[in-house]
């Protein structure tokens, strides 16, 4: 990270005081597009690995724990994304990164509770082995979600993340990536509601215009809204 | 149809926090289209034509540079009026959106101008006609207007012309003055200023502009000429409380170019007076004599003033006469120009029997700045050192006409060369100070002598006649 703490907005201050801190289960829900998921995987200590936990409606306990694949020796067992971060680097516990938990069905969410659990709670038995695991020292969770209104969470792991916060503007870091006169743009309507245009469009927008001038650039990228930002760009620029 | 909308989450603001919009789309009619900063809502056209994508870009503009919530505040420093304001802030908006590159110069206008010129250049409305004026300045709609308003007082539009190539310049002699290496327009600015608290910045060069506009305004235009006033008799006629001396269309132009408009460094705060601060002083002295007069029931006179007591007085005392009394108020400016001694403080009280004394200077470290010397036919015994700057010479004025009772005279002794927060001076002060002390017949005395001479004839029931301080009587004529 470059931009000292306190030149961070306030949103990513509080982030980055928690981490410094040595909370270790943190919950980043807002817009899209404002890096909240990098910021999980890169930010605070992450010496020990990250791992990341994408859920949707089809993803199974495979992803979470780990299961059986076929190899060149018969079927092994191949640890998924929680217990890799249990165990981390062998001897500190990792980061795990759930984006989208509100979107993991039933069984998932189940395990995602006891892997998220409190460290004196938390164990996993393997079924091969029967070695029990549980999170090493150092283990800690940043959850992401776009879900805007908390109520809308299970209790049980909205209780298990009492650090929630808001990220309503990208990273400033995630800033840089784009050319001086976009990153004020970018920021401001990373939060506009349903006029909101992601960082990734502005990224694209600000490729595209260097090889075919801003206006062509503009009506690929943000389609029949192109006049408006444009115009509404050049207010800004004065 | 594709609905091109406005963007104004684009926008940021120094002054205020950055938050959603509300939008929606309208005619692209004059009155139609609007900004509310304060709850985020926008109006505008969405159609393709240039024209609604003009208004498009006015109306980000409002939401980017004008004064929401903070607007109230900037009427009531009362340097300008809130229609002067409006008006030249839609000159600044339309100036700085076509510095951002849209060509209001053809696109902004919607056909109704001439109309409008005409009708109130036929109703001898100078007022209005100049507010039009500068609010379409620059634009495309500027030109029809005055086409319109020649249309019926042929002088009136060389004049109007002649004003918004002014403003417009102020605007322009702004930007030059912008120093190097700042980036954004000074004119745009949405910064807080320190001194004051007020913002947005940029908007103190609106201030300045519609300061000299009501000057404009102020000045009575001449009479139609017979081949003018031919289709509208009667139109232009001086209104109740303006000056009746005719004057040539010539001379009327002259008037207007001798007003200028007051300087506004990009570097310096905005200028503003201090709050005024009450110091304790102990008033332990009875000060005998009067020096204010005041309205006692008579049997004998000319006119029945008290013609309820007819029925109520048994000796039917309906008539007034005046009588020697407790009143008058003295606001003494303090400050080190004035550099009065204890001595002569004491010698300026003592002369003002009955009178109400208030003494101020500016405190630069926020301490107090008022002391009230004598009330109630008591007076001070001991002072501490209180010289020091000016900074609430207005305040002291304004709060001695507040305090003042019926119509008991007010003499104001000072040099004239009044200061604001951190005793900076500044043209607009100077000339608010000048204006309020006329209005409201404020007694003028530049130092101790002028002050007991006045008190003297007050004393004798001689009619004081006084004018302003010299450092304020440029300023007398309205220029």
């Amino acid at each position: 990270m470059t931009t000292a703490t306190e030149n961070l907005p306030t949103c990513w201050k509080h982030f980055q005081q928690c981490l410094d801190s040595g909370i270790d289960r943190i919950l980043l829900y807002g817009p899209p597009g404002t890096g909240k998921t990098y910021a999980g995987l890169h930010h605070g200590n992450v010496s020990a690995g990250a791992f990341r936990l994408v859920c949707t409606e089809d993803m199974t306990n495979f992803d979470v724990t780990g299961g059986f694949l076929p190899g060149p020796n018969g079927f092994q067992w191949m640890f998924g994304s929680g217990v890799k971060a249990w165990e981390g680097d062998g001897l500190n516990g990792g980061r795990l990164v759930v984006d989208e938990i509100d979107k993991a069905g039933g069984d998932v969410f189940a395990t995602l509770l006891s892997i998220l659990d409190s460290p004196e709670s938390a164990e996993w038995t393997h079924p091969e082995t029967s070695r029990t695991h549980r999170p090493r020292p150092g283990f800690s969770s940043v959850m992401t979600t776009n879900i805007e209104d908390m109520e809308d969470l299970p209790v049980a792991l909205v209780d298990r993340f009492p650090v929630q916060i808001r990220i309503n503007e990208p990273h400033p870091d995630a800033l840089l990536a784009l050319s001086a006169d976009l990153r004020t743009v970018a920021r401001n309507m990373a939060d506009a509601g349903p006029r909101r245009v992601s960082l990734r469009a502005f990224k694209t927008f600000d490729q595209l215009r260097k090889s075919l001038g801003a206006e062509d650039a503009a009506k690929i990228t943000f389609k029949d809204r192109a006049v408006g930002i444009l115009d509404a760009m050049r207010i800004e620029a004065i | 149809m594709t609905v091109i909308g406005t963007e104004p989450e684009v926008l940021t603001r120094k002054d205020v926090e950055h938050g959603r919009w509300q939008t929606d789309v309208c005619a692209p009619k004059r009155g139609l289209p609007h900004t509310d900063i304060i709850n985020r809502k926008i109006v505008a056209p969405g159609d393709e034509s240039a024209m609604s994508r003009v208004i498009r870009a006015h109306e980000m503009m409002h939401a980017k540079i004008s004064p929401g919530a903070e607007f109230k505040k900037w009427v009531a420093r009362e340097i300008a009026s809130e229609e002067a304001l409006i008006a030249c802030e839609e000159l600044r908006v339309n100036f700085l959106v076509g510095r951002a590159g849209f060509d209001v110069m053809n696109d902004l206008s919607d056909d109704g101008e001439t109309a409008d010129g005409e009708r109130i250049a036929m109703l001898g409305d100078w007022h209005s006609a100049v507010m039009f004026a500068i609010a379409t300045a620059g634009t495309a709609s500027s030109k029809k207007y005055l086409t319109g308003v020649r249309r019926c007082r042929r002088d009136w539009g060389t004049h109007l012309a002649s004003i918004q190539k002014r403003a417009i310049q102020h605007f322009k002699k702004i930007e030059q003055q912008q120093r190097g290496w700042e980036t954004r327009s000074v004119l745009a600015s949405t910064n807080v200023d320190e001194t004051t608290g007020l913002a947005p910045l940029g908007f103190r060069y609106t201030e300045a502009l519609a300061e000299w506009i009501d000057r404009i305004v102020g000045q009575a235009p001449p009479k139609p000429d017979s081949e003018d006033s031919e289709d509208s008799a009667g139109s232009g006629e001086t209104k109740p409380g303006e000056t009746t001396k005719a004057i040539t269309p010539e001379e009327f132009g002259e008037l207007l170019k001798a007003k200028t408009i007051d300087t506004v460094s990009s570097s310096d705060s905005i200028p503003a007076w201090g709050e005024l601060k009450f110091g304790k002083v102990q008033l332990d002295v009875i000060s005998t004599g009067t020096m204010g007069k005041k309205r006692v029931a008579t049997n004998m006179g000319r006119n029945p003033r008290r013609v309820n007591r007819y029925l109520t007085d048994p000796e039917y005392r309906i008539f007034d006469r005046r009588v020697r009394a407790r009143g008058g108020i003295v606001v003494l400016d303090c400050s080190v120009s004035m550099s009065f001694t204890r001595d002569q403080i004491h010698t300026i009280v003592k002369h003002a029997p009955g009178a109400t004394v208030l003494a101020y200077s500016w405190n630069r470290q926020g301490g107090d700045n008022a002391w009230i010397l004598a009330q109630n036919g008591k007076m001070y015994r001991e002072l501490d050192n209180i010289a020091a700057g000016n900074g609430v010479d207005l305040p002291a004025l304004q709060w001695a006409i507040k305090n003042r009772r019926r119509n008991e005279p007010i003499v104001w002794v000072s040099d004239g060369g009044v200061s604001g927060i951190g005793d900076g001076f500044h043209e607009t002060l100077d000339r608010q100070c000048a204006k309020y002390v006329l209005k409201n017949r404020i007694l003028c005395a530049k130092h101790m002598t002028d002050a007991v001479e006045l008190f003297k004839k007050m004393a004798t029931g001689q009619k004081p006649v006084t004018t302003l301080p010299p450092r304020l009587r440029s300023y007398a004529s309205g220029q």
